[in-house]
Formats: C-alpha cells, structure tokens, sequence
C-alpha cells in the first residue's frame, strides 16, 4: 500500500514537471502566434486597424508604436530613437529628403551597477507589399519574448537592450544609425545578436545559422545548440542589420532559420504566419535565452 | 550701363524660388551633410549677385533654367520609379506623393515664369 502511494506520488511529481515544459513551450507558441497575427494583419494591431504590411512611414509609425505598448505591457520603458541620415547616394541628397526612421528600445538593466551591455534586436519593417511574417515578424516576437522572460530574472550582472531596428530593407538604415548612437555612449557593448527571418524549417531538421559569430559567441552558441539537440550551421558575410554592427568593429552574430533551407516567400505577399513553423521557432527563442542568459552568468 | 531694375514682384518670385533649395541644404546640413548646402550656395551666391547686384536678366533666365530643370528631373524619376516597379528603396518611394508631384510643377511653372520674364526683360533692355 505505502509502495502504491509512493509510486503514485512520483507519478504526480513528474507529470507535473512535464506540464511545465509542455506549458512554457505552448505559452511560447501562443505568444508568437498572437503577436505575429497582430503584425502581419491577420489580428488587428488596435481598434479597428489592420497592418497589410509595414513599409510606409505611416505603417512604420503604426508598428512603433504597438511594440512601444508591447514592451510596456512587458514591465519595461519603451523609448524612441529618432533618426534621420543622408541617403545612400550623394546625388539623391540633391532631390529627395535624408532617411527619417525611429527604432524602439528598452534597456532591461542590470540589477547591479554595471556599465555592461549585451543587446539583441530584430528589425520590424518590410518590403513593399509583403505582410513579413517569416521577415521579420518572427524576430520581432523572439526579441518580444526574450525581453519579457529576461526582465523577470531576478538577478542580472549584465544590462541587456532589446532594439527594434527601422528601415531594414532600405540597406540597414535604422541599425546603421542605432550603432552610431551606441560608439555615442560610454558603455561596453559585450554583444549584439541581430535576429532576422528564423520561422521556416521546411525540411523539419531544425537546423539554424548564425552569420559571422566572433568565437566566443560561436562557442557559446555551439554548446547551446547540443543541449537542445539541435543542429547548427556556421556562415560567413552579413546579410541583415548584423552588417551595421560588423562594420562598426562591434562582436556580433546574425541568427537566422538555416540558409541552405531558407523561405522562399521572402519579400512576397506570400510571407504569411502560415508558413511559419512554430514549433521550430519557439526552440529558436529557447536557445538564444539560453544563450543570453549565459551572458548573465559569466559576467563575474 | 545696366538701367535695368525689377519690380517688386520680381523680386518676391525670385526670393520664393530660393526657398526649396536652401530649405533642403539646411535639412541636410543639420545632419552633417555639407556638400548639398555647398552646391546651393554655389548656385544661388551668384544668381543673386547677378539679380541683386546686377541686375542681370541673364541670372533670372538662368535660375528659371536650372528650375526647370530640376522639376523635369524630378518628375522624370517619379515616372521611372512608377514604370520599374520594384528594386527601389522605399524611402524613395514614399516620398513621390501627390505632394512632390505639385512641387514639381510648382518649381517648372515658377522657372518658366522666370525665363518669360528674362525674355521680356532683355526685350526691354534692346529697346
């Protein structure tokens, strides 16, 4: 009889460990799925207003201003980076208007003093005409959920900034000039992980990429990606806003779904939510917390 | 020597036709981009040196020229971006509104002005 009570007791014990894991993945999914539905026009954004896309200035402004609200309702201060720059070509100075963008921002602060900062970030723009699920849709709601579970850590060595670059598909506009801002600054920046396109697994491997990692964070990323028994592949060159910081001399790492099987709707009016693999996105936001909450725990 | 003097209105359309460039080269100067308020003071010093100074009705169909131009330009690249579709950086495109099409014709019929003024000016002065 005590031996029945006791195995029943184990049983309840580890059915309910398992709960909590099922639990946290489903709440990761369902957190994605509302947030991306919000943001590719499938759910409004607020009252009646529906984004078809997120590309004009007015669709832009409308975006801002939902992850300003999204960051607050995550117990965070929302702030606005204003940016305004010349254009790519000089010639175009003589004929158009600069670039003019806000990228948002929260700064989840250390809870002690520390002028130590690892930022990570996800551009919110697209291209003309596409709803931008996989791009970039997804990395908004990854950074959304890290800046959410981070900010409930009770103890962190290290500040994070979680940013949400401008004018990513007019040639890194927004991060270009958030990276000027942050050399402005007298902080050491440890990291910048640039999160970009990373819902498509048609091949369902789980493979993902990072883009040019320093060692230390290829290291951290590799040791990551065993514990969660999921592949990784290592690329070179820059091809999102991680270009912005590279060029700048900053360590940084472009996260992506893997490049050898990428989405093909990228840029069309076929990127929808659809598409996503949610599964495969909530183990993405699993590991990269895991890497950044390694971040916290090497800091001495 | 010159007798030639403009008249009151002349004067106004010209200070108007200034403002659009410089108001541009300061947007720009104001983020550390110098070289568009270089080329228009390069253009407009001696335009209205020639106007102010000289009185020159060579400056006004001059500026009146190179206003044309510009809005011709800028009009020619609206219906080039128009007819390419896509490839284009979206802050461009954004910004060819209703709006910049009306400047555009604004800044070809103040030109237009200028020049028929320079051609009755220069009349003026042979008789």
């Amino acid at each position: 009889m005590r031996v029945l009570i006791l195995v029943a007791l184990c049983f309840n014990f580890f059915s309910s460990l398992a709960q909590q894991d099922e639990y946290s993945t489903y709440e990761t999914i369902k957190f994605h799925r509302n947030i991306i539905a919000q943001l590719t026009g499938e759910l409004p954004v607020r009252d009646n207003m529906f984004l078809k896309q997120r590309s004009s200035p007015l669709e832009r402004s409308i975006t801002a201003t939902y992850l300003s609200d999204a960051l607050t309702r995550a117990g965070l201060d929302a702030n606005h980076h204003k940016y305004k720059v010349q254009n790519s070509v000089f010639v175009l100075d003589l004929l158009f208007k600069p670039f003019r963008g806000v990228n948002v921002y929260s700064i989840i602060p250390a809870t002690q003093p520390s002028n130590e900062y690892v930022v990570f970030g996800a551009h919110y723009d697209t291209e003309r005409g596409s709803p931008g699920a996989i791009d970039n849709a997804t990395g908004i709601s990854v950074c959304l959920r890290l800046a959410e579970r981070l900010n409930k850590f009770p103890n962190r060595k290290i500040n994070f900034i979680v940013v949400f670059f401008d004018q990513e598909e007019d040639d890194e506009v927004g991060s270009g000039a958030f990276a000027d801002w942050l050399q402005s600054k007298d902080w050491v920046i440890k990291a910048v992980h640039s999160i970009d396109t990373i819902g498509w697994d048609n091949d369902g491997d789980g493979l993902f990429s990072i883009q040019s990692p320093p060692s230390h964070l290829e290291s951290i990323y590799k040791e990551e990606a065993i514990l969660l028994n999921v592949p990784l592949s290592i690329v070179s060159g820059a091809s999102s806003d991680n270009k912005s910081f590279l060029i700048r001399g900053f360590e940084v790492v472009g996260v992506s779904e893997a490049f050898k099987d990428t989405t093909p709707h990228i840029h069309k009016p076929t990127d929808k939510s659809d598409t996503i693999d949610f599964k495969y996105l909530a183990t993405m936001t699993e590991l990269i917390l895991n890497v950044l909450k390694r971040a916290i725990d090497e800091c001495p | 020597m010159n007798v030639l003097s403009f008249s009151n209105n002349d004067k106004t359309i010209f200070l108007i036709s200034l403002t659009p460039m410089l108001i541009n080269a300061l947007d720009y100067l104001l983020i550390g981009s110098y070289l568009p308020m270089l080329i228009a003071l390069g253009v407009l010093i001696p335009v209205s040196y020639g106007f102010y100074i000289k009185s020159s009705f060579w400056s006004f169909r001059y500026w009146g020229g190179l206003l044309v131009g510009y809005g011709v330009v800028r009009s020619a690249i609206h219906l080039l971006v128009n007819s390419v579709g896509g490839g284009v950086e979206s802050s461009i495109v954004y910004q060819l509104t209703i709006w910049f099409h009306l400047k555009n014709m604004a800044l070809i019929g103040i030109g237009c002005l200028l020049v028929s003024k320079s051609i009755k000016t220069g009349m003026r002065k042979d008789f």
